[in-house]
């Protein structure tokens, strides 16, 4: 069972979000901000984050920013939940490191399908050396 | 003269022409008699002095001779009268500049009338002839005297006629000259009270001792008036064209002095008498009489003011276009950012209606939470449509499409529905109401009024995203209801303070980016608010919370 964390600060989407994955075998957590989502990340290790752009306190750059830095959760994909507009922030969110995006408005199948693409693909992915012996099984 | 008259002795007619020659000096030290006076009193002198028949001015005109003015002697002039022998003669005589001039005593014996009469009778017994030249020695015409009978010259005779001739011409030429200078004069006169340029003349003493009309026209005041004042004392107030103070030392160097150096087309803003405004563009140039140190001075002026005027008007139309052209690019920065934020925040309710009927559609859903996503599409779309609306609110309200409904209204009724009506949804918002019970009614737009009330609140909970108690409160201050919503958020920074309250306007970088809205709530407060005559403004300390309070005033039936 693969551990999926959303970051987003609106009440609906994460209502949504969790709609979404009922009925997939994921355990799913949801953080209220980036700063709140960073300490969720070091805490429960997930094998893949969801982050919004904008939320008070720590945006999704920056959370992503903070987790490249981070050694032991530098490996874990981000994608970015944005609006279509907002091409710039999505340039600088994959100068960051991220892994990819979903635009709003999003369909609850296409988040769930994206899910599991990126599951698999984390599953194929180089395991950083530093963290090999911990995330072996 | 007549009793004088005695035959033929020499002496007699030596007198004769020394007494015609003292007359004619009188004649001529008379000043300025008009010419044809003169003319005749010195054809009269000669005549008699020489008892000439017929003593005459020819004048040539092209090549024929005129005869001016004559005086003749009735006895003797008769027989003589102005024959075509005579005239021919004289005319030859004017035209030839070779001729000198002649004293012929025995005119039968004169071999060039013999030879231009050819052998016929003629009457002349002698004659006289001097041919008369203008000051630039062209020929002018002749002096002649005719004489019945030959007769015996005397000495000084020729000096007589010389000097007479002599006379004449030069009291004609004195007469063009006159004639010519008064016409100058006059026209001189008229160009110079017909110029529109203003002119003023200064004695020595910076005096005014003549004035043009356009002087007067300009200076407002009738020269009359101005003579014997100095320039700056014509008007109240003298500053340059700027409007920038000027002393009397430079005022006095500008309109009275330039004696030393001319003054060329200096601007000064000067205040008439009447209080007028003009701009006067001003030269000055001193005129030296002769030799004389004593100068007067020739102030000539224009009225610039139209000009100034107009230049004034095309700067500030200038400033004003750039002004607006800098409002106008804002703006359209504000309104790209606008659709920016406006489709982001579309997006969330977008998302959550597009989301939840998905899952509604795809029935995987118990009858509970059918209704409960059902609710929340509802709410959904009702943000959307909310945000619409105060879309087109703000653009009605903005361009005059929407007026005021003004009913008398209780604010203290309006908070506590309005609080009532937000609190459900906000658990963690408690909302405390802080009203002061003797606010009296007042004329205002019901739903207007809610509707900045509802958004002060939505606004104070929308940033207090901790959750944190939200105040709200009314009193009388002087003639003015306040209301005051205060909460315990992130504040906003000072330099965004003014901000918050301009249509499109979203904090770039501050926490609000985050915050949910069409950012259009307090653009539309202050609208409102001030479409009443009221005012709204906000007082903050960052990461502590906001107040924002309005007034609106409490007699005004608006």
């Amino acid at each position: 069972m693969a551990k999926v964390l959303f970051c987003e600060d609106s009440p609906i989407i994460q209502k949504l979000i969790l709609f979404s994955m009922r009925g997939t075998s994921h355990e799913v957590f949801v953080a209220v901000d980036g700063a709140d989502g960073m300490a969720m990340v070091e805490r429960t290790q997930p094998d893949l984050v969801f982050t919004d752009l904008y939320m008070p306190r720590m945006d999704g750059i920056s959370l992503t920013r903070s987790m490249k830095a981070c050694p032991n959760v530098a490996h874990i994909p981000v994608i970015l939940i944005t609006a279509s507009g907002e091409v710039e922030s999505i340039d600088e969110a994959y100068r960051m490191g991220m892994a990819s995006h979903i635009l709003k408005p999003f369909s609850p199948a296409t988040l769930r399908q994206m899910v599991a693409d990126w599951l698999v693909r984390s599953a194929c992915l180089p395991v950083p050396s530093d963290a090999s012996s911990r995330d072996a099984g | 003269m007549t009793a004088a008259r005695v035959d033929g002795p020499a002496l007699v007619y030596a007198e004769r022409v020394t007494a015609g020659l003292d007359m004619l000096a009188v004649v001529a030290r008379k000043d300025t008699p008009p010419a044809g006076d003169l003319i005749g009193n010195i054809l009269l002198l000669i005549g008699e002095f020489l008892d000439a028949g017929l003593t005459g001015l020819g004048r040539l005109e092209g090549s024929a001779l005129v005869i001016e003015q004559v005086h003749s002697r009735g006895d003797v002039a008769l027989p003589l009268g102005m024959s075509s022998l005579s005239r021919d003669l004289f005319q030859m005589m004017a035209r030839n500049s070779a001729m000198r001039a002649v004293v012929v005593e025995d005119a039968r014996r004169d071999p060039l009338l013999i030879e231009m009469a050819g052998g016929d009778e003629q009457p002349i017994g002698a004659y006289s002839c001097v041919p008369l030249h203008r000051s630039d020695r062209s020929p002018y015409g002749v002096l002649f005297t005719l004489h019945p009978s030959a007769r015996t010259a005397q000495d000084g005779e020729l000096a007589l006629l010389r000097l007479g001739g002599r006379l004449i011409v030069d009291a004609l030429e004195a007469a063009a000259l006159r004639q010519e200078v008064r016409i100058s004069d006059e026209r001189m006169q008229a160009a110079y009270m017909a110029m529109a340029c203003g002119v003023l003349i200064l004695d020595q003493s910076s005096a005014i001792i003549d004035a043009n009309h356009a002087a007067e026209e300009i200076l407002g005041l009738t020269a009359r008036d101005m003579v014997g004042r100095r320039v700056p004392d014509c008007f109240l107030e003298v500053t340059h064209a700027d409007g920038s103070p000027m002393s009397l030392e430079e005022q006095t160097a500008t309109l009275a002095g330039a004696r030393d150096r001319p003054v060329r087309s200096v601007v000064l803003r000067v205040t008439r008498f009447d209080a007028a405004r003009r701009w006067l563009q001003i030269d000055a140039v001193p005129i030296q009489k002769g030799h004389d140190a004593a100068t007067e001075v020739v102030l000539s002026f224009i009225d610039i003011s139209e000009r100034m005027r107009a230049q004034a008007l095309i700067r500030s139309t200038l400033e004003a276009q750039q002004a607006a052209n800098e409002r106008l690019a804002a703006l359209n920065r504000a309104k790209s950012d606008f659709i920016l934020t406006v489709s982001h925040e579309f997006r969330t309710p977008l998302t959550g209606i597009l989301g939840f009927s998905e899952i509604l559609r795809d029935g995987w859903t118990s009858a509970d939470e059918v209704r409960e996503l059902g609710a929340d599409i509802h709410a959904d779309a009702k943000r959307l449509s909310r945000m619409v609306d105060e879309i087109l609110d703000l653009d009605a309200l903005l361009s005059g499409c929407l007026s005021l409904t003004c009913d008398w209204i209780n604010l203290n009724h309006i908070i506590a529905n309005a609080a009532a009506e937000i609190e459900p949804s906000h658990p963690r918002h408690p909302i405390r109401l802080v009203l002061d019970e003797e606010l009296p009614s007042l004329r205002a737009d019901r739903e207007r009024v809610e509707q900045v009330i509802r958004n002060l609140l939505a606004n104070a909970v929308k940033f207090t995203p901790q959750g944190g108690a939200i105040e709200i409160g009314s009193r009388v201050v002087g003639n003015t209801a306040r209301v005051s919503v205060k909460d315990h958020g992130i504040g906003i920074p000072v330099d965004q303070r003014e901000n918050i309250f301009e249509r499109y306007w979203r904090s770039q970088n501050g926490p609000a980016k985050y915050a949910q809205g069409s950012g259009l709530g307090l653009p539309l407060v202050r609208q409102i608010v001030e479409m009443h005559g009221g005012k709204v403004w906000v007082e903050s300390e960052l990461n502590r919370g906001s107040t924002f309070h309005f007034s609106l005033p409490l007699q005004a039936a608006v």
